[in-house]
């Protein structure tokens, strides 16, 4: 009997502590998993599948650093699918100002991620030649390192850089010479670069302030990008024809939220504006945001690390989220027997009691 | 005159942002919306901000002078505010070697260094503990009591298995054993199909029921407060 | 204008090429037929609805010999017999013709009530596969005019920018520069303020739809149609939530007068409210403070104001006792307030010496370092008595299961749904929804704050009567009611 009801009062410490081995063990061992995408995460992705390419699509970044884990892998994926679909990614951080860096640290990787995939070629070349190596070897680079910096440099040179032409200013010279740096204008309409495939705008203050004006214009409310350049500088916004001015010319707005903030974007961009939004959320909160879903409010809902776990296996690109789900699934079923245990041990501890 | 007036304030505005969400024009949305409520917000807050760190540093200066248990975090607190505002503000953008910068709030400053290394890992920490003590607190009131209990615990299972790759799997193993049987009761075992049902039904329609009568509180509070049934928010009753 | 000027110039050579280079006839596609502009009814007067077919060339399908729908606007409207510039008109909008057979409206979509009209827009209408009518809204025609000067303000401020942190200019030199361009800019300034001055008088404008083959040859379609959006000043839309607002302002209203003129109602009673005294009593018994958490949300929120009251009635019964009251705040607008809150209330139960201005206050704004923060207060301080009441999100099981390790009688209330389910498998009471709004009133035990509760009873009532009958008629076909409430906008 006493057995039965130390089950059902297990100190909560044995339980953090097995929880804690049994989410970290499958970090380790990367098991792999297949998930099925559940149809909330199917309908966005079917519908940004089926946008014409040169639409816009807007990722609101409101969440801080704590809700990383969840968020992040799914703006990675969204990126990517956007991306890849040459669609133009435009991204905003509007809560928190420390949202803008996990903003720019999403797009920019699924960026050089799918830069590196269209210029494997001559990345290949560059890595091979003499002169890059001896380069690498005084550098102490290893080749992932290397194909990075040059990739930078081939970016720099299309997108005029200087910044990063300087900060490279060695291996430019060193690509220069072996004319690897020519080459790259042939890809030229094949990259994505800054302000013609992609753009970050930071941190803005004044939450509905920028909502409401990004309706009208989007240079002239948000001015500047990331890096304090003029909007208007880029082609995506000064081009006459195929410029973007409002949400009209934006295919859907995903708002990545750990907070409350995805009612303003359905209260102006979709009630007022009349454009698509959807959300990914932490898995905390998801529960609230099913029955936008239903009224049609927000045409797709991206669940905390399933959520992004199914975006991943749609892209076909396995990332952070897949890799969490043995974790999470590890997780959930120790939950389970525990649960399961402490009603053995209130049962049978009862019965115990009543003899 | 210290409760007329507020409770005049209150009313007057109230009634004028009742009509506000019905009109069309710039005005409102410009000016009432904007200026008023946003940006007048933010000139509050400034203020406000200056009072709550006057607080903070003199509860904290408080429980240094009398000594009060574990007084010693106080010292923690106050001289890792006064670094961050002397770091962020006081000090001038000087490079400190390579990357970094002294002041300034600049990606590469202290600050900025001291946000990203030690403050983004310890809120994640934090977030991520919710997990084990989500994990305690099944364990503790997940108990089949009686029948609403034991529906609650039945249904918490479904969506936890439903919500993980494993889920799949079982439906799976099931629907091989079941065959091509005309009776398909391997479908009890789709855990991720039900799981979608609670989500997207009962799940639903909870939310909004509460959702009305949230909806139908804060309206009540709200003309409770316009037309000065409740005056608790200025303090006292009287 | 001039880039304009060098489009069309631009436009012209590239026809002229066309022309010379190719020894195949180039591709001239017919104009769009029938423009017509209707006044979109929901607006302060800033957009409309253009209607107009399609070329007849248009295939609506691949290889299709048109590509774009180019709507072209001008201010004023035409006179008699006056001769057309294309000059003076400017592009608002261009379509390429997929997104326009993308839009196509199918039967069911059509059929569809719950998406309303003003939600459909842009789409192609085909009732009959041949009408190939195409809907759209032209938005923001103020600003439409506006835009050229604004963008030119931006970009000249960028400049004034950009001279600042140059560094090959002497200083002088910058500085007259500068002054230059901010003349420029102000010049700028006065102009945009005149122009939106003329807009708001009177907004007279023509449109026309230009259709462009897939060579990039335009042809105009010599169809014009003039129009003046016409200013609502109600949201005719949100009539249905007007009348709703209006009559519970009145029930609650009247219930309040019949409860000041001596009528009871009786309101249920509330298993959480009940034990606040019990859990104040318990802290006094055991010598140890009353937390006091008033929810992560600015004081817009209503239930932070809720909130405030409710920590108002606590802080009397607190005083009374005086016990310690520790308030760590979130937000620095709803500290001032609950400072003052709690204050008041030892003044007016007469202790106003009891009152420690010290545990009344700020802690951070950052939502994990606050429940840290707390939590650590909790360890320290081990509170008997912890309330929970206001606005939470993931961080409300964090503190609420510290509370509960250090066995202390927690009372939550919160309207977040998604905490709920935490709170109740941590606190010994949870107030769920609206019972948080009307706790204060509970608190305060006072009549006439009681009464408000019946009124919002009663509009509950109404709700569950409306979707019951809803059921019920449109199970029988009637779709009368479900019409007219699918106006409210969502």
């Amino acid at each position: 009997m006493n057995f039965f009801k130390w089950l059902s009062n297990i100190d909560r410490r044995w339980i953090y502590l097995l929880m804690a081995v049994v989410i970290s063990i499958p970090i380790f061992i990367r098991a792999p998993v297949k998930v099925k995408p559940s149809p909330d995460v199917t309908m966005l992705y079917d519908y940004l599948e089926n946008q014409e390419e040169g639409m816009g699509v807007l990722l609101s970044f409101d969440y801080s650093p704590d809700s990383l884990a969840e968020l992040q892998p799914m703006a990675k994926a969204l990126s990517y699918h956007a991306l890849s679909k040459n669609l133009r990614l435009m991204g905003i951080a509007l809560s928190w100002p420390s949202a803008a860096g996990l903003g720019i640290e999403a797009i920019k990787s699924q960026v050089d991620i799918i830069n590196s995939e269209v210029l494997k070629d001559l990345l290949d070349s560059a890595e091979q030649n003499e002169e890059v190596k001896t380069y690498a070897a005084e550098k102490k680079l290893a080749s992932e390192g290397l194909r990075k910096e040059i990739l930078y440099v081939l970016i720099a040179k299309l997108e005029k850089d200087k910044e990063i032409e300087e900060r490279y200013s060695e291996l430019k010279g060193v690509l220069e010479k072996a004319r690897i740096s020519s080459e790259i204008v042939t890809y030229e309409k094949e990259v994505r670069l800054i302000g013609r495939d992609w753009c970050y705008f930071g941190y803005k203050p004044g939450y509905t302030q920028m909502i409401l004006g990004m309706g009208t214009d989007i240079a002239t409310t948000l001015s500047t990008d990331y890096k304090g350049t003029s909007l208007l500088k880029y082609e995506m916004f000064n081009s006459p024809t195929e410029k973007m001015k409002n949400y009209d010319n934006i295919a859907v707005c995903i708002d990545l939220a750990a907070g409350g903030s995805l009612g303003s974007w359905l209260a102006f961009v979709n009630t007022k504006f009349g454009r698509p939004v959807a959300t990914g959320v932490t898995a905390v909160m998801a529960a609230d945001y099913y029955p936008y879903l239903q009224s049609k409010q927000i045409i797709g809902l991206l669940n905390g690390m399933r959520g992004a776990a199914d975006y991943e296996t749609l892209i076909g690109k396995p990332g952070r989220g897949l890799s969490g789900m043995s974790s999470q699934s590890a997780a959930h079923i120790l939950i389970i027997i525990f649960i399961i245990l402490g009603n053995i041990g209130y049962f049978l501890g009862k019965k115990g009691g009543e003899k | 005159m210290k409760r007329s007036v507020p409770l005049a304030i209150v009313l007057v505005t109230g009634i004028i942002y009742f009509f506000v969400p019905f009109m069309t024009n710039r005005f409102t949305m410009d000016f009432l919306y904007q200026t008023i409520l946003v940006d007048w917000m933010k000139i509050m807050g400034v203020f406000a901000i200056v009072m709550s760190i006057t607080s903070l540093v003199r509860r904290n200066v408080y429980k240094i002078q009398r000594k009060v248990g574990d007084y010693q975090y106080s010292w923690v607190e106050l001289i890792g505010m006064a670094f961050m505002i002397t770091v962020s503000i006081f000090l001038p953008q000087t490079p400190l070697g390579k990357n970094m910068l002294l002041g300034g709030i600049r990606e590469g400053s202290v600050y900025d260094w001291v946000f990203s290394n030690i403050q983004v890992p310890m809120q994640a920490t934090m977030f991520s503990l919710l997990a084990f003590y989500i994990a305690s607190a099944a364990y503790r009131s997940f108990r089949a009591r009686n029948a609403e209990a034991t529906l609650l615990l039945i249904t918490a299972g479904i969506v936890m298995i439903g919500r993980v790759p494993l889920g799949e799997d079982i439906y799976n193993f099931m629907k091989g054993l079941n065959g091509d049987a005309s009776f398909r009761w391997s479908e009890i075992f789709n855990f991720q199909g039900i799981t979608q049902f609670i989500l997207d039904i009962p799940n639903a329609a909870t939310k909004r029921a509460i959702g009305f009568g949230v909806v139908m509180g804060m309206i009540a509070t709200s003309l409770k407060i316009m037309f000065g049934i409740e005056k608790s928010w200025l303090g006292g009753t009287e | 204008m001039r880039s304009q000027r060098v489009l069309f110039l631009a436009a012209l050579m590239l026809l002229g090429a066309a022309v010379f280079c190719s020894t195949e006839k180039p591709v001239i596609v017919q104009g769009v037929q029938n423009i017509s502009v209707e006044d979109y009814k929901y607006d302060s007067g800033e957009s409309v609805i253009l209607k107009f077919s399609l070329s007849p060339d248009d295939t609506l399908s691949q290889g299709n010999p048109v590509k774009y729908y180019r709507i072209l606007i001008k201010r004023g409207w035409l006179e008699e017999d006056e001769k057309i510039n294309p000059d003076d008109f400017r592009e608002i909008q261009n379509i390429t013709s997929t997104a326009i057979a993308k839009s196509r409206l199918s039967e069911a979509l059509r059929k569809d009530k719950s998406v309303k009209e003003k939600f459909r827009y842009p789409f192609l209408d085909d009732v009959n596969g041949e009408k190939r009518t195409y809907c759209l809204r032209l938005k923001n025609l103020k600003q439409f005019f506006l835009n050229p000067i604004e963008n030119n303000i931006a970009y000249y401020r960028y400049i004034v920018d950009e001279y600042k942190v140059a560094t090959d200019i002497s200083k002088e030199e910058k500085k007259s520069e500068i002054k230059k361009i901010w003349a420029e800019i102000i010049k700028m300034n006065k102009e945009l303020k005149t122009l939106r001055k003329e807009l708001n008088k009177d907004l007279k404008l023509t449109v026309t739809v230009v259709a462009e083959s897939a060579e990039g040859i335009k042809t105009f379609s010599h169809l014009y149609q003039t129009f003046e959006p016409k200013v609502e000043a109600v949201n005719l839309d949100k009539l249905s939530v007007f009348i709703v607002s209006i009559a519970f302002v009145i029930l609650l209203l009247i219930i309040y007068q019949m409860t000041k003129m001596g009528k009871e109602f009786y309101v249920r009673p509330i298993a959480g409210l009940s034990a606040v005294e019990e859990a104040v009593g318990r802290a006094t018994e055991m010598g140890r403070p009353v937390l006091y958490i008033g929810g992560l949300s600015g004081i817009s929120d209503i239930a932070t104001l809720a909130s405030i009251n409710i920590l108002g009635q606590i802080a009397k019964k607190v005083a009374i006792y005086e016990t310690p009251l520790i308030v760590p705040a979130y937000d620095p607008i709803v500290y001032s307030v609950m400072r003052e809150v709690v204050r008041e209330a030892y003044i007016d139960v007469g202790k106003p010496e009891a009152f420690q201005e010290e545990n009344i206050f700020y802690l951070t704004s950052e939502q994990f370092a606050y429940a840290a923060g707390v939590n650590g207060i909790m360890v320290r301080e081990r509170p008997a008595t912890i309330f929970h009441m206001g606005m939470f999100f993931a961080e409300s099981l964090l503190m609420s299961e510290t509370g509960n390790q250090v066995g202390a009688i927690q009372i939550a209330g919160t309207d977040a749904v998604t905490q709920i389910p935490f709170f109740i498998t941590s606190c010994d009471y949870t107030l769920i929804g609206e019972e948080l709004y009307a706790a204060s009133a509970y608190l305060s035990k006072e009549p006439l704050l009681l009464s408000t509760l019946k009124a919002q009873d009663y509009g509950k009532l109404a709700i569950m009567v409306g979707i019951i009958l809803g059921i019920v008629l449109e199970l029988l076909g009637v779709t009368l009611l479900t019409q007219i409430l699918q106006n409210i906008p969502e």
